[in-house]
This record gives structure tokens, sequence and C-alpha cells, in this order.
């Protein structure tokens, strides 16, 4: 019981969880696991199938969509209390980026049946989420104008 | 406590309200002292230059320089930001008394004297109601009742300076050099606003639908006019307290005149009346005012004025001397805008925003000139001897009504917030379906028409239940005459429904679809047919049986199993064990499906092993149709859902507590699997706890007494049971629903006590007790929600759910407008203080009086409170800190 309230501490600094209440986290942190990377690896690559999403808690990592997996070119960079991967969950469409880890991450991982629940259960999470893309694609903007001009 | 603190305290200002409050407070008080200096020396120059006998003809003047005035504001006050209209305002009128100044002094005659006195008639109303509006959009309504008297306050604090400087000069300047002092007080303003809203949008956010020119602004704004009572009455309001006022300064003009006829000394007079009145409406306003509207309401003190009113009136009539006329001065320059303005501005809370400026534009252009027009008709009519008491016995008569329509109006605020709420809330209003009524034949077959148009289950579905509720004569022919029409998927899941209404011919057309192709539709086809004894479907029943899939076996095995005749029920039994016996997943899965499908009670023996089968799917089934038999021990019944119960499939989960509702015929239920079940982490399980909640439900009052407080912290399932026992018809239901409100409030109070006694302790706040006071304010909140509930249970129009709507959401508007919803209820208005009183505690931090369970200063006691008297999430935080921290947080 402790480890979910240490890990909801964690989560009360995550905006996508703002709306809810303790006892409501508390029931959300039940359902995630706890996932860590090294500094270097590829969470998951553009083109793979998406299967789960992740809420940074520790370390950083950057978004790249270049279609080379390896190359270190980011569009962004996102850390704790982002959510990294939900867009393929969303749209049951392949990974539209590739994630690199760029320092020592942890994260905790939730899967699509598990996020579709939770939207079921807490609609204000979808309002959340809708933020998040909105701050993200606003962010876009610019690179995207740069390059029709 | 510093002292700034305690001024904070004194001035009800909550921490980030400062600087606005500050600013506000500054345009208030040049406000205050322009108009001070404004009227005062209008009023003197006026009375001595022309006389009380000229009033009329002012009074009708102004009424025709006031209408198209309000109506050219009325235009574009909702179309500009209400800073820019601010600018273009004061610039205007800036314009308007530097313009009367040079006529005065420049041009012989009184003519510059008329133009002062109608400019300040018409200036200190259009800056009055852009005033209140302009702070109105600053806060909400409860931040309104506790801020807006201080604000109004300060302008009184100008309106004294303004008297204490014609009181000190009144003899030492002229008069009419008073108007530039007033035309600068206005330019001042002018450069705060542009300074403070530098940056800003200076139009107003409209939508698509709404009116975007002035003259459709205008239309928009009369429309809603005709509409809104609260508008109505509040225009008869405006017409009756013009009325009155002009009377009224006839009669303290014609009294003063008599003492002071020299205009210097009565400039004077007006000055130092003014400075002292003002003095004591400053100390109203800023330390009662706001006291008073949070203790007594807006409705009680919104009598406030009519009553002095009256009451100067009628000492008046009595007789017109000094005293009457100081009576009567100090009603129309103290109670006016120290208690009736700041009252009446917060009445427009009760419209739509993007409609307060028009609404009150159009009741000051329409209805300010007709009463001034009135008014100088009556004063014209009036014989020149006509005695003052006698006028005055009028104004008494007047005042009656005046009386009067405050209460309508009274009335009238309480359903516009209401009609607000209902506009800004989504709420399910009633039973719709219901309220339909029922359908006859045509109609059934219309609705079942639309079956056709859809290929979408739930869709479906919806028709089917809607044709059963409201014609269920005609929902199986209804259905029948489309069946073949419809998608196989579609009539698959159609059928049971059909075979259940069995309307006449049913059994061929079903054949007939049997045949399509559609393995899933032929094997529900077979299931209902053989039940139903179709001869056709039984003399197939050795063939199908040999069937080399297990699901048609399984399909025609249940089928057989209704047949009440013949010998096809014991080769079913067999059939149907074998599948269930089966080691392959599949078979029996087969089985149990098609008797998920269509249970019978001698299936229970049959399906029993499988009630802990390693399938999740397989075992929710066997849940399923266990449920549906009898013979069950209530031994037996208790470990099987309880062990279901905690498996970590959801479907194991979800089919147990449906299980357990389905069970209450042969055993009583027990409380804590609904419990269980409503708190899953899965809503797939709680949406099956809410199926048939009733059946885990006490029968008798007295069970149900002790049940509401010791589930008192089980706030879900305290939810069901609350709008249970609030739809029953036990007698004595709302008695404890009360108790159970008492008990509410006084844990939320306990619970906000700690956690304001934690947030107090010497020591750093760790996450945990950070963790801990959070879920404090949580729980009080949702043991407020409660009461509210439990209100809106024994309520059953949609008024508290609105309310209660309002209450938790997040725009801090719609959450002010609900609180003042819940206030009007004239039977718990106490309650309803004392809710406030609390939500201010939980929203804004403030602290509540009073000592916490255990005492003041007692940490331990308090975690130790929190596990024995609060929730188990709330005792397990309060373990958790408590590991975390120590004894002592």
């Amino acid at each position: 019981m402790s480890l979910h309230i240490d890990r909801l501490l964690l989560l009360t600094r995550v905006p996508l969880f703002a709306c809810l209440r303790s006892d409501q986290l508390h029931r959300v942190c039940q359902l995630l696991e706890p996932v860590a990377w090294p500094k270097g690896v590829r969470v998951f690559d553009m083109g793979d199938l998406g299967l789960e999403m992740y809420i940074i808690t520790e370390g950083r990592i950057g978004i790249s969509v270049d279609p080379d997996p390896k190359r270190l070119v980011f569009i962004s960079e996102l850390g704790v209390g982002d959510s990294v991967g939900e867009m393929a969950l969303i749209d049951n469409q392949p990974r539209s980026a590739t994630a690199h880890v760029l320092e020592d991450t942890q994260a905790l991982a939730l899967d699509s049946e598990k996020l579709h629940g939770l939207l079921m259960s807490y609609p204000e999470l979808g309002i959340g989420m809708l933020q998040a893309l909105s701050q993200r694609l606003r962010a876009l903007n610019p690179i995207l104008s740069g390059k029709r001009e | 406590m510093s002292l700034r603190q305690r001024l904070l305290g004194l001035l009800l200002l909550r921490p980030g309200e400062g600087r606005l409050v500050l600013f506000l407070s500054v345009v208030s008080a040049l406000g205050g002292f322009g108009l001070s200096i404004g009227r005062a020396s209008s009023d003197a120059i006026f009375f001595t230059q022309y006389g009380a006998q000229h009033l009329p003809l002012m009074f009708a003047l102004i009424a025709l320089v006031l209408v198209p005035a309000s109506l050219a504001y009325a235009a574009f006050v909702d179309r500009l930001a209400p800073h820019r209209m601010f600018v273009h305002l004061t610039l205007a009128f800036c314009v308007v008394v530097v313009g009367a100044w040079l006529l005065m002094t420049l041009v012989e005659g009184k003519v510059g004297i008329a133009l002062y006195f109608i400019a300040y008639g018409v200036i200190s109303e259009m800056l009055l109601t852009h005033f209140s509006i302009y702070i109105g959009g600053f806060f909400d309504t409860q931040q309104g009742k506790r801020l807006l008297p201080t604000i109004w306050a300060v302008s009184r604090l100008g309106a004294i300076l303004g008297g204490v400087v014609l009181g000190v000069a009144g003899e030492a300047i002229s008069t009419q050099d008073v108007a530039l002092l007033w035309a600068l007080s206005l330019a001042l303003p002018l450069g705060l606003f542009l300074w403070y809203h530098r940056g800003e949008p200076i139009h107003c956010p409209r939508k698509r639908a709404q009116a975007s020119t002035p003259v459709q602004m205008l239309h928009e704004g009369m429309m809603f006019a005709r509409q809104s009572r609260l508008v109505r009455i509040s225009a008869l309001g405006m017409f009756l307290l013009v009325v009155l006022l002009s009377v009224q300064e006839y009669l303290v003009g014609s009294v003063f005149s008599k003492y002071y006829p020299d205009e210097h000394s009565l400039v004077a007079f007006f000055g130092w009346f003014s400075a002292i009145t003002n003095a004591c409406v400053l100390v109203l306003q800023m330390f009662l005012l706001n006291r008073l509207l949070r203790r007594f309401g807006l409705k009680v003190m919104n009598l406030v004025y009519p009553f002095t009113t009256l009451l100067s009136f009628g000492v008046m009539a009595l007789r017109a001397d000094f005293l009457s006329g100081s009576l009567g001065r100090i009603n129309a320059v103290g109670v006016l805008p120290g208690v009736r303005n700041p009252v009446a501005a917060m009445f427009f809370h009760a419209l739509p925003t993007y409609m307060q400026g028009r609404a009150h534009a159009l009741i000051g252009g329409v209805m300010l000139p007709l009463g001034l027009l009135a008014s100088a008709l009556f004063l014209w009519l009036l014989p020149q001897d006509t005695p003052l008491e006698w006028v005055a016995a009028g104004g008494f008569a007047v005042s009656l009504l005046m009386f009067w329509a405050k209460l309508r109006k009274n009335d009238a605020y309480g359903d516009s917030l209401l009609d607000m709420m209902s506009q800004s809330i989504f709420s399910h209003d009633g039973e719709a379906l219901e309220e339909l009524g029922g359908l006859d034949r045509e109609a059934a077959f219309r609705v079942a028409g639309l079956m056709q148009q859809t290929d979408n289950l739930s869709a479906l579905h919806s028709y089917a239940d809607l044709l059963e509720k409201l014609a269920p004569e005609h929902a199986g022919d209804a259905m029948l005459n489309v069946y073949l029409r419809l998608p196989l998927r579609l009539q698959d899941q159609l059928l049971p429904r059909i075979a259940r209404l069995a309307p006449a011919g049913w059994e061929q057309v079903a054949w007939t679809a049997m045949h399509a192709g559609d393995p899933h539709l032929a094997e529900t086809t077979m299931r209902v047919l053989l039940a139903a004894g179709f001869p056709a479907a039984l003399e197939q029943v050795e063939t199908w049986l040999e069937s080399d899939s297990p699901r048609p076996r399984a399909a025609v095995a249940v089928g057989c199993l209704h047949v009440e005749t013949g010998d096809c029920r014991a080769r079913a039994r067999t059939c149907l064990q074998n599948l269930l016996s089966s080691p392959q997943p599949e078979e029996r899965l087969a089985a149990l499906g098609a008797l998920a499908a269509m249970p019978h009670p001698d299936a229970g023996a049959l399906v029993r092993p499988l009630l802990a089968d390693e399938n999740d799917a397989a075992r929710a089934y066997a849940l399923d149709i266990w449920s549906h038999c009898q013979g069950c021990t209530p031994e037996e019944v208790r470990q099987t859902i309880a062990q279901a119960q905690s498996s970590t499939s959801w479907r194991v989960r979800a089919a147990a507590i449906r299980a357990a509702a389905r069970l209450a015929g042969s055993t009583r239920p027990e409380l804590d699997w609904l419990a269980q079940a409503l708190r899953d982490p899965d809503y797939r399980v709680r949406e099956a706890a809410l199926s048939h909640p009733e059946v885990f439900l006490p029968t008798s009052l007295g069970d149900w007494q002790d049940l509401l407080e010791q589930r008192g912290n089980d706030f879900e399932l305290l939810k069901v049971m609350v709008s249970h026992l609030g739809s029953s018809d036990f007698s004595g239901k709302s008695e404890l629903l009360q108790q159970a409100c008492d008990w509410h409030l006084l844990h939320a109070q306990d619970k906000l006590l700690v956690r304001d006694g934690l947030s107090q302790q010497p020591t750093a706040a760790s996450p945990a007790r950070n963790l801990l006071m959070q879920v404090l304010r949580e729980e009080a909140e949702r043991h407020l929600d409660m009461i509210l509930h439990i209100k809106a249970s024994l309520d059953p129009s949609p008024r508290m759910h609105y309310i209660r709507a309002g209450l938790s959401s997040r725009d801090h508007h719609l959450w002010a407008q609900a609180l003042e919803t819940a206030m009007q209820s004239k039977q718990e208005a106490s309650l309803y203080r004392e809710l406030a009183r609390f939500y201010e505690a939980i929203r804004h931090g403030v602290a509540l009086k009073g000592a916490p369970p255990g005492g003041k200063g007692a940490p331990e006691e308090w975690l130790a409170w929190c596990q024995r008297e609060g929730s188990a999430w709330l005792g397990e935080c309060a373990r958790y800190c408590l590991d975390r921290e120590g004894v002592s947080p």
C-alpha cells in the first residue's frame, strides 16, 4: 500500500492527473507499471506498434521525427510529469516518432485497455490529454510554418 | 498576527486580491470625489440661481438627454471591453463638464448653469452604472459580497474629501470653478485605465449567434428585457426610485433653501453635510456592509433602502422641517449610495454576463427618464401652495409600492439565478423516456423502421428499449416487421427479444432468417426456436446435435433444456455435461455462452465446478448462470462471491456483483459486496454494481439509521444508499436524512479543523503530511457534497442538482452562482450559510474557528482520529504520515 502512496506522491506532480482526487489517483496507481531505461536507449521507434504510454517520473526523453531512428535531432524534449506515447494508443496507429532516453529515466507505463478504462472512469482525464496534445501542436506550429516557407 | 494580516482579515481580503482591490479603490475614490463636488456645486448653484420651482423642467431635460445617451451606451457596452468603454465615457464626460464651465464663465445668462445641472444628472447615472459593471466583471458573486462594499466604501472616502474641500473652500473659490476640479477628477481615472489595462483586448469576446452591430445589440437587449422577470421588476423599481428621489430632492431643496437663502452658505452646508454623511456611510460600507451581506444575504439587504425611504417620507409627512429634511438628504446621499447602489449592482450577477451591461443601460435609459418625466409632470401639476407634508404623504404611498417591488425582485432574483445555472450546467432533467407517454401502433412501426437505418448495436437496443417501454403491446409486431430487412448481425441481437415478446408468426420468420448463412444467427435461432417448441426445429435436433462445431451443439442443447416435454432434454443435458467438462476451453465457453444467453434453473449443478475455472471468461459465465439457479446455501453463496470479488479479472468481479444481486431471493446479499464493487478500480465493475444496488440495501428504517452513520465515510456506497432512501416511501426518511446531514456537517468541520491544525505545525510539512492535508480537504468537500446529495434526494425539482453540479465546478463564477442560488432557500438558509463557510475554508483556505478533535496542538490525537473516524483511505494516509514523520508531525 505504501508503495502505491509513494507512487501517488509522484503522480500529484503530473499535470495530466491534476483533476483527480487523491483516492482516485490511488486507484490509478494500482494500474500503472514502473519501467526504467538507461541513458542512450530508445523507448520506441517511429513505425513501431504502440502498446503503452508512459508518464515520466524521473529523467528526460527526446522526441525525434527523423526517419533514421539513430539521428539525434529532437523536435521536443520531455521531462518529469510529461507523458509520452499516448497518440498511438488513441488512434491505434504505429508510433509517429522515435523516443530517445537522454538521461537515466524512470516512468510509469499504462497499456491501451487500462487507458481506455481510465478515460471511461474519469472523463476529465481526456481534457488533460487534449490540453497536453494541444500544447505540443502549438509548439510544433513554428517548426511547421518554417518548413512551409 | 501582523497588522497587515489583521487589516486583510478586517477587510475580508484573501491572498492575491490586494493589488486589484487597491487599483479599483483608487478609481472608486476619484469617482466618489468627483461626484460629490459635482453634486454639491450643481445643486447649490442651481437652487440659488434658479430655485426649486424649476426642478421639474430640469428633470424633464435630464430625461430627454438620458434617453439617447443610454441607448447609445447600451448599443456599445457589451461590444467594447468594460475598461475601454470607461475610457470613452470619462473622455466624453470631461469634455461636457469643461464645456459647461466655459458656458458658465464666458457666456452671460444661466444656460451654463442649467447645462451643468443636467450634465451632473446624466454623468452621475451613467458613471455609476458603468462603474458597477466594470468592477462586477472582476469578481464572482461571493467575492462581490466580500469586496464590493469595501470598494464602494472607498468612493465614500473620496466623497468625504470632496465634501471637506467644498466645506473649506466653498467660500473661497467660485462655485463655477468647482466644475474644473470635477473635470480633473474625471481625467485622472482615464489615465489609470489606460495604464492598468495596457495590452488588453478592447472588444468583448462574442459568440457566433450573438448580435454584433449596435442596432442588433439594442434589439437583443430589448428582447432579453422582455423575457426576464428580474429585468422587468428591476425596471419598475428603478422607475419608482427615480420618482421618489426626485420628489425627495424637491422636498429637501425646498426645506433647505428656506434656511440657507445664500448660494455660498448653501454649498458649504451641503459640503459639510455630505462629508459627515459619507463618513458614516464609509464606516458602514467598509466594515459592516460586507458582513451584513454575508450574514443576512442580498435579499434582506435589498429591503434596507425601501425601509429608510418609507421612514424618511413618513417623518416628513408629519412635519417638513430641518430634521425631516436632513433625514431625507441622508436617505438620498447616504443610504442610497451606501447601501442601495452596491446591493442593486449585485442583482445583475443573476443575468448572463453578455447581457448585464445592456440590461443595466436599458433600465437606466428607459425607466430613469420615464421616472424623471413622471416626477416633472407631478411637480408641475402640483399647486404652488401645496403643503410639503402632503407631498411627502404621496411619497410615502409610492414608497410602499417600491417596498412591494423589492420583494418581487427578491423572488425574481432566485429564479433568475436558477435559470442561469440550468443553462450553464448539463443535467439529466427527469426521465425523458417516461415523459414521452405511450406510442400507438403506427408510431411504434415508424420507430421500428428507424432500426433499418443503423448498423450500430447500441442504437438498435435503444430503439428496442424504447418500443418495449412505450408500446409494449405493439413492440413485438413492430420489430418483427423490420426483422428480415436488418443486417444479420443485428438480427442475431434482436431475435431473443422477439422470442420473448412472441408476436404471431415470429417462429416462421426466424426459421427463414436462420438459413441466411450467418453461423451466429443460426445458433441463436436454433436455441430460441427449440425453447419455443417450434416443430420444424424439433425435427432437426438429432442432426444438429451431431454437428462438428461445439457452438451449434451447445445452442441446441440449451434450447432443448427449455423444452418441457420430450426426450430431447435428457440428451441435451448429457451434451452440455460433455461440453462443460471438456478440457478444451472453447467447448466449455460454447456451452457456458449458450447457457448464459438462456439460463435454466437446472443448470446450477452443471456449472458449479466451473465457478473456479482458470479461464476468466468461463468463470464469469459460470457465475452468471449459477446465480439464476436455486438451492445454494448461504455459506456457498458467501464463499463463491467473496472469492470471485478478489479475482484479478474485471469480468469475474463484475459477474460476481451481478450474481450477488440476483441471489437476493435465496440469501440476504451483503452490503460489503456492493461497497467493494463500487470502489473497484475498473469502471465496468462499478457499472455492474450500480445496475441493481437496491437488493443490497436495508428494508427497515431501524437498519438504515445505523448504516447511515456506520458507512458515513464510504462515499460511493453512501451516495447509492441516499439515492435509494430518498426515493423510498419510508415515513421517517426525512428526519433520518436530516440527521445524516448534521453528521456530515460535523465531520466536514472536524476534518477541516484537523487540516488547519496540521498546516500550523511548527515543523516543515513533508510530502506525507501534505498528502494527508489534501485528503482531509477532499473528504471535507465530499461530506459537503453528500449533504447536497441528501437535499437533492428529498427535493424532486432539478434545483439541487444544478446547485450540486455548480458547487463541484472548477469555474469560480459558476461555483459562486451555485452557492448564491443555494442560499436563496427560505427553509435551509442557515444550513447553506454554514456550507458557504466551509466551502470558503476549502477553496480559499480561510481558517475555521474551533478546536479539532482531540484539542489544539495534539497531532497524535488527530492522526489517531483520522484512522478511527475517517475513511479507509484517510486512515491509510494518516498511518503513512505517522510512518514517515514519526509520532509528532
